[in-house]
């Protein structure tokens, strides 16, 4: 579709060379920032391991005991203590190392009525026996979380060789609007109905690019390949593939069998009965509604070249039927009287959104919350091997069909999107460091605590600079046919079934023990 | 801008595979401060007088506070976004570590996972 276009992007990239391909960028500044936070945080071990160990050693065995009572007898005073032994326990398991950054990095909070709420963390604390409210300004960890994504920025311009002035003033003034798209996300009913911040990202950027046009001055911070393909590359870092044995074999076959075949059918679906205009939309859709929401949308966009309104309009497709499926499937699983082990895996497994389903998991209880929440992480992880493989596929097949040229492996090589080579190289890195015992684990956690957060400003900032170079007419030209809505609808309901039918095979008649223990 | 530097800007790519700064950015329409302001009058409005009046609304209201009760934020994008899932993840583990034959099908070779 976009042959000529992507063509000469290529013949610019050959131009530019290795340094000045935004994709190598991407993996310097995740690599930078990953890496110093390791460094960081490997410099902060806790003073007093063997004296850590044994208060989890001790917290362990309370719970245990705690387990033991509640089966004989079930209490809700129990079920209380045991979360907060969980909740302790984590929390014990993470100090063994600490980041130094994380002081000065924060997300911006929710708020209802006042949007400066959004500038406070309220926590509920426990004082003199009385729960009070605290609420701790986080203005300084929002300006930090910022002023990293500057300084990538800056690294970025310099080997770029982009004038650095001009850069930062451009930079700042999406700061704020970045700042202004989160704070809409923050609002309540915003938030805890799953619309996450790409679209409002979008809209502001949209709402100045469609009125009075997106300013020259802004033009050097529009980098959105750059915000991306470097949040990617953090995100890879909380891609641990050791969450894919959680839930053993039934874990493996629902989140890992149903969910290619799903991504497949509907690809195959798009284009031989839908016969959609777009490869890379029909691509980008199928992986957002099978996979995991936006995320999976970001990543494949990214690995098959999309353009940027099918991003847009994949994402918003997502987070409009996601909304609506948070809420209708507890309410049909509950008329129905399903199983709550049963109900969680439809739900992980169906639900595109990682935070919809938690909260569709929690309005059924605690055990499909469980199991909602573990299936999803699992099909999480999915994520680094879909886009990978979505890469592979489109250098070798979809742009050899559309050059009619059969690329060899040097080409394949050439033409493969590099960024997925930092993706999967932060995942396998932070899989390996996790695996090394529980120390090796909060190394892990208190490095993605700080990428994490860092991760959310540039994807917010990729889908400003998309607003800012969206003409609405062009958008609203990809939903005339209903096509891209006819893919999502079709393939869900494909989801669905499928998910439903391998849960039930799964956990109620091959592995039945597996869904007993789950609700112990 | 120049014409030539206009028609570049028309001819560049606009997709996520591209590279360099080059986009293609839609000019203004006309009127457009009066359309920018009346936008920006609509977003506020419904930000600041509708949206919480919906999250007034009591099955809304039920939600969100069942919600936040449970530290679960829905907008989280990945699992690593979830503040429970340490939690829920260290549970999951501990009941797998425990029960290996109950998803393995055979005790002897079933993985090993972190526990507490």
């Amino acid at each position: 579709m976009s042959t000529g276009t992507e063509a000469s992007a290529d013949a610019g990239v050959k131009k530019k060379g290795l340094i000045r391909s935004e994709d190598w960028l991407a993996i310097i500044l995740g690599g930078i920032l990953l890496l110093g936070a390791l460094a960081a945080s490997a410099t902060q071990p806790d003073k007093q391991p063997e004296e850590r160990l044994k208060k989890i050693d001790t917290a362990s065995e309370r719970l245990k005991a705690l387990r033991a009572s509640s089966e004989s007898q079930v209490d809700a005073d129990t079920q209380k203590a045991i979360k907060s032994g969980e909740k302790d326990l984590a929390k014990l398991k993470a100090g063994f190392y600490s980041n130094p950054a994380k002081p000065y990095v924060a997300k911006l909070d929710s708020w209802k009525a006042n949007p400066a709420e959004a500038f406070y963390v309220k926590e509920e604390i426990v004082k003199d026996g009385k729960k009070e409210k605290k609420e701790t300004l986080i203005l300084p960890g929002v300006a930090g979380a910022l002023a990293i994504c500057l300084v990538l920025f800056v690294i970025g311009a310099v080997l770029l060789g982009e004038p650095l002035l001009p850069s930062v003033v451009a930079f700042a003034a999406m700061a704020v609007l970045t700042t202004i798209s989160l704070i809409l996300t923050g609002q309540d009913t915003v938030k805890y109905y799953n619309f996450e911040y790409p679209i409002w990202a979008l809209l502001v950027g949209m709402l100045i690019s469609n009125t009075i046009g997106t300013p020259s001055f802004l033009r050097p911070a529009i980098r959105t390949e750059l915000y991306i393909k470097t949040g990617l590359v953090l995100l890879g870092a909380g891609v641990l593939l050791s969450r894919l044995l959680t839930l053993g074999v039934p874990g493996i076959l629902v989140s890992w069998v149903v969910t290619p075949i799903t991504l497949i059918t509907t690809y195959i679906f798009g284009q031989h009965v839908l016969r959609m205009p777009s490869k890379s939309l029909n691509m980008v859709i199928s992986a957002d509604m099978s996979v995991c929401g936006v995320s999976a949308a970001i990543a494949t966009g990214a690995a098959c070249k999309a353009k940027k309104e099918e991003l847009s309009l994949a994402i918003g497709i997502s987070l409009a039927f996601t909304a609506v499926m948070m809420v209708v499937m507890p309410l049909f699983i509950k008329w129905v009287g399903m199983d709550p082990v049963l109900a969680g895996v439809w739900l992980g497994g169906t639900i595109d959104s990682t935070g919809a389903v938690a909260a569709a998991g929690k309005i059924l209880g605690d055990i499909a919350l469980d199991a909602a929440v573990t299936i999803k992480m699992i099909q999480n992880i999915l994520i680094g091997v879909v886009s990978f493989g979505v890469a592979v596929y489109w250098v070798s097949y979809v742009e050899r069909t559309e050059t009619s040229q059969r690329p060899d492996v040097k080409e394949i090589w050439y033409r493969l999107p590099k960024f997925v080579l930092g993706f999967v190289g932060a995942s396998v890195l932070f899989s390996w460091i996790y695996s090394q015992g529980l120390q090796g684990q909060a190394l892990a956690g208190s490095v993605t605590g700080v990428t994490e957060t860092v991760r959310e400003y540039l994807f917010c900032l990729a889908f400003v600079a998309i607003g800012l170079e969206t003409n609405f007419v062009e958008l609203s030209r990809y939903l005339k046919d209903g096509k891209a809505i006819t893919l999502y609808v079709c393939g869900q309901t494909l989801n669905l079934a499928l998910t439903l039918l391998m849960a039930w095979i799964m956990f109620f008649h091959v592995f039945p023990q597996a869904a007993e223990a789950l609700k112990r | 801008m120049s014409e030539q530097a206009a028609s570049q800007i028309r001819e560049a790519p606009s997709t996520l595979g591209a590279t360099g700064s080059e986009f293609d950015v839609p000019t203004s329409l006309p009127g457009g401060w009066i359309s920018f302001t009346a936008g920006a009058v609509c977003v506020g409005t419904i930000w600041l007088i509708v949206l919480p009046l919906i999250g007034d609304v009591p099955a809304v209201a039920d939600h969100i506070a069942l919600q936040k009760q449970g530290n679960i934020d829905p907008s989280a994008m990945f699992y690593t976004d979830l503040a429970i899932a340490p939690v829920v993840a260290a549970r999951a583990e501990r009941i797998h570590a425990e029960n290996a034959e109950c998803f393995w099908g055979w005790p002897a070779s079933s993985p090993s996972l972190p526990t507490e």
